[in-house]
C-alpha cells in the first residue's frame, strides 16, 4: 500500500510542479514576447513606459547592482575569513557573529529599504539615488554572501591548514595564497547569487532608489530598476500588462544567463580558474 | 616575498576583526533606527494597541488606531498556509527523485528547482496578477484574496523548501541504506520510516527558514492579496499583510502614521528575529557548512 501511494503521489507531485511552472513561463512568454524586440532593449520608455523601450532602466538596474557588488564583496571577504580564522575555537564572539549573521539574513527586504531611507536617503543626505539603492542592496545581500564565502572556505583541507600553521605562514599569506585561490569557485558562485538576489530585488529598492525613469547621469541620480520598473507598470500604469510582461521576460533571460553561469562555475571543477589563479 | 610577517599579521587580524563586527554593528543601527523611529507612535499608542487592536486608521484626527492584530495574523496565516501546502508536494517531489528517477531525471529535476529558485518575487506576483487572480475571479469574485497570495506564495517557497530538505535527506548515513536494503526493506519504508526521522532537524529548519522567508515577502503579496486591512471571514477575502502596508503606506505616510508603520516594521522584525533565535537554541552545538 506504502509503495503504491508513495508512486502516486510522487508522480503527481512532479507533474504539479514541473507542469505549474511550465505553465506559468508560457504564460509570460505569450503574453510578453510581442513588444519585446531590440528597440524594446535601447529606447527611452515614453507615456510612463506604456510606449517605448527599458533602455535607462537596463542601466540603473546594472549600476546598483555594480555597487551593491563593490561594497557587499569586500566587507562579506574579512567577515569570512574572521570566521575562518576562528572557527574551530567555539567562543562567545564567533557564536556571536554567526547568530547576527542568520539573524541579518532573515530580515525582510522591506525592512532593509525602510532602513535605507532612514540611514542613507536621510541621514546620510543621499536621497533617492543609486548609491543609497546600492548600499542598502548591499547591506542585504552581505549577510548570505557571508555565510557561502565561509561555507566554501571550509572546504580547504585540513592537512593544508595544519601545515600552512606548522610553517608558521601568516595569516595574510595563508588567506590570500591558500584560502581563496582554493576557494574560488565558491566564491565566485556566492558572488553570482548575491548578483541573483540583487537584479531580483524590488522591496528593498522602492524607497531606495526611487522611481525615475530618466537616464540616469551619476550614481546621485535616482533610477528606477527592471523589478521596480515591473512592478510600477503592472499597478500602478493602467494597461501596462504587456510591457510588464515584456520587462519581466528581460529579467527572466538575464538570471537564467546567470544561473546557467554558476552551473558552469560549481558543477565542473574550475581548472581553469584555479590556473588562473596560481 | 616575506610570507611570516608577524606585524603584518596583526594589522590584517585588526582589519579582519573590524570586518567581522560590521555585521553586529548593522544589526544594532537597524535596531536603533527603527527604534528611534517608532518612539513617536509608541509613546502616544504603547506596544499594546498595536498588538491587541485590529483597527489600522492612523490617518484619523479624532480617534486615530494603529492596531496590526488584522495585519499580523493575515501575515502569519498565508504564510503558514502556503508552507502547509508547499511542505507535502516538496517531500512528494523529493521521493520521486529519490526513489524513482534515473539519475540524469534526478540530476535535471533538482535544477529545475534550482532554477526556479532564482525565479524573482515581481514575476511570480505578475504571473499571480494576470494569471491566478482572473481565474478565482471567476468563481469566488473579487479574484485578489487570501487564496491567491497563499497559492503565490507556496509556488513560491516550494524550490527553497525543496532545496532545504533535498539537503537534509542527502546527509542521510549510507550505511543505514545498506543495512535496509540487506533485511529486504522496501525503498518506500526506507525512505518514509529511516531516512526521514534521521533528517527530522535539517527538515525542520529548512521548514522554518523558508517560512520567515514567505513572512517578509512583499511585493507579490502586494499584488494578488486586494490589500483590504480586515480579518478574512474566508480564504476568498482580499487581505493586507504587514509587509504589503509597508510598502503600499510608506511612500505618503507622515508624523504619527509614519511612525506607526515603523512600528509594526520592528514588531515583524522581532517576531522574525524571535523565530530564527528559537531555531538556533535548539540547534546541536556544531557549525553550518560542517
Amino acid at each position: 500500500m506504502t509503495r503504491v501511494m508513495t508512486k502516486v503521489f510522487a508522480i503527481a507531485a512532479v507533474v504539479i510542479c514541473i507542469g505549474t511552472f511550465v505553465t506559468m513561463l508560457i504564460g509570460l512568454i505569450n503574453s510578453g514576447y510581442q513588444s519585446l524586440s531590440f528597440e524594446f532593449l535601447f529606447s527611452s520608455p515614453r507615456n510612463f513606459g506604456l510606449e517605448g523601450g527599458i533602455a535607462p532602466i537596463l542601466i540603473s538596474t546594472s549600476m546598483i547592482l555594480v555597487l551593491a557588488i563593490l561594497f557587499a564583496v569586500p566587507i562579506s571577504m574579512l567577515t569570512a575569513i574572521f570566521l575562518f580564522f576562528r572557527c574551530r575555537c567555539d567562543t562567545v564572539q564567533t557564536r556571536l557573529i554567526l547568530t547576527v549573521l542568520e539573524l541579518l539574513a532573515s530580515i525582510p527586504s522591506i525592512v532593509f529599504g525602510l532602513f535605507g531611507m532612514l540611514f542613507f536617503c536621510d541621514f546620510l543626505h543621499l536621497g533617492f539615488s543609486i548609491l543609497s539603492g546600492g548600499l542598502t542592496l548591499a547591506l542585504m545581500i552581505f549577510p548570505t554572501l557571508c555565510l557561502t564565502l565561509f561555507a566554501s572556505f571550509l572546504t580547504l583541507p585540513n592537512e593544508t591548514r595544519m601545515v600552512s600553521e606548522s610553517l608558521g605562514l601568516s595569516r595574510l599569506t595563508v588567506a590570500r595564497h591558500l584560502l581563496i585561490p582554493h576557494s574560488i569557485s565558491g566564491i565566485v558562485a556566492g558572488i553570482v547569487l548575491g548578483v541573483c538576489r540583487c537584479v531580483a530585488e524590488t522591496a528593498a529598492l522602492i524607497f531606495t532608489s526611487g522611481y525615475s525613469i530618466r537616464q540616469p547621469r551619476s550614481i546621485f541620480d535616482s533610477g528606477r530598476s527592471l523589478s521596480v520598473h515591473i512592478y510600477e507598470l503592472a499597478m500602478n500604469v493602467a494597461g501596462g500588462d504587456a510591457n510588464a510582461n515584456a520587462a519581466a521576460l528581460v529579467l527572466l533571460i538575464v538570471l537564467l544567463i546567470i544561473n546557467l553561469l554558476i552551473f558552469a562555475i560549481v558543477d565542473r571543477q574550475p581548472n581553469w580558474i584555479r590556473s588562473a589563479n596560481h | 616575498m616575506k610570507l611570516t610577517n608577524r606585524y603584518r599579521d596583526l594589522t590584517f587580524d585588526v582589519i579582519i576583526t573590524v570586518g567581522a563586527y560590521f555585521g553586529i554593528a548593522v544589526l544594532i543601527l537597524i535596531l536603533i533606527l527603527l527604534l528611534g523611529n517608532s518612539f513617536p507612535a509608541l509613546s502616544e499608542f504603547g506596544l499594546g494597541e498595536f498588538i491587541t487592536e485590529s483597527k489600522w486608521n492612523p490617518t484619523n484626527e479624532s480617534m486615530p488606531k494603529v492596531g496590526a492584530v488584522a495585519m499580523l495574523a493575515c501575515s502569519l496565516m498565508i504564510s503558514i498556509g502556503a508552507v502547509a501546502i508547499a511542505f507535502p508536494i516538496g517531500l512528494f517531489y523529493l521521493a520521486f527523485v529519490f526513489l524513482y528517477s534515473p539519475k540524469w531525471m534526478a540530476f535535471l529535476l533538482r535544477r529545475i528547482m534550482e532554477l526556479v529558485g532564482g525565479i524573482p518575487s515581481i514575476v511570480f506576483g505578475l504571473w499571480g496578477l494576470i494569471t491566478l487572480v482572473p481565474m478565482v475571479n471567476q468563481y469566488y469574485p473579487p479574484g485578489a484574496s487570501m487564496l491567491s497570495a497563499t497559492l503565490v506564495l507556496a509556488l513560491m517557497t516550494l524550490p527553497t523548501i525543496i532545496i532545504s530538505v533535498d539537503a537534509a535527506l542527502s546527509s542521510c548515513r549510507f550505511d543505514l541504506m545498506l543495512a535496509s536494503n540487506a533485511l529486504g526493506i522496501s525503498k518506500e519504508s526506507y525512505f518514509w520510516f529511516i531516512a526521514i526521522p534521521q533528517a527530522k532537524y535539517g527538515m525542520i529548519v529548512g521548514i522554518v527558514l523558508s517560512l520567515t522567508r514567505v513572512i517578509g515577502e512583499t511585493m507579490a503579496v502586494v499584488m494578488v492579496s486586494g490589500n483590504v486591512i480586515q480579518i478574512p471571514g474566508s480564504v476568498f477575502d482580499p487581505i493586507r499583510t504587514v509587509t504589503a502596508n509597508l510598502a503600499l503606506e510608506m511612500g505618503y505616510a507622515a508624523d504619527i502614521h509614519r511612525s506607526a508603520l515603523f512600528t509594526i516594521a520592528l514588531v515583524l522584525m522581532l517576531m522574525i528575529g524571535t523565530l530564527v533565535l528559537t531555531l538556533r537554541w535548539f540547534q546541536p552545538r556544531s557549525f553550518k557548512g560542517e
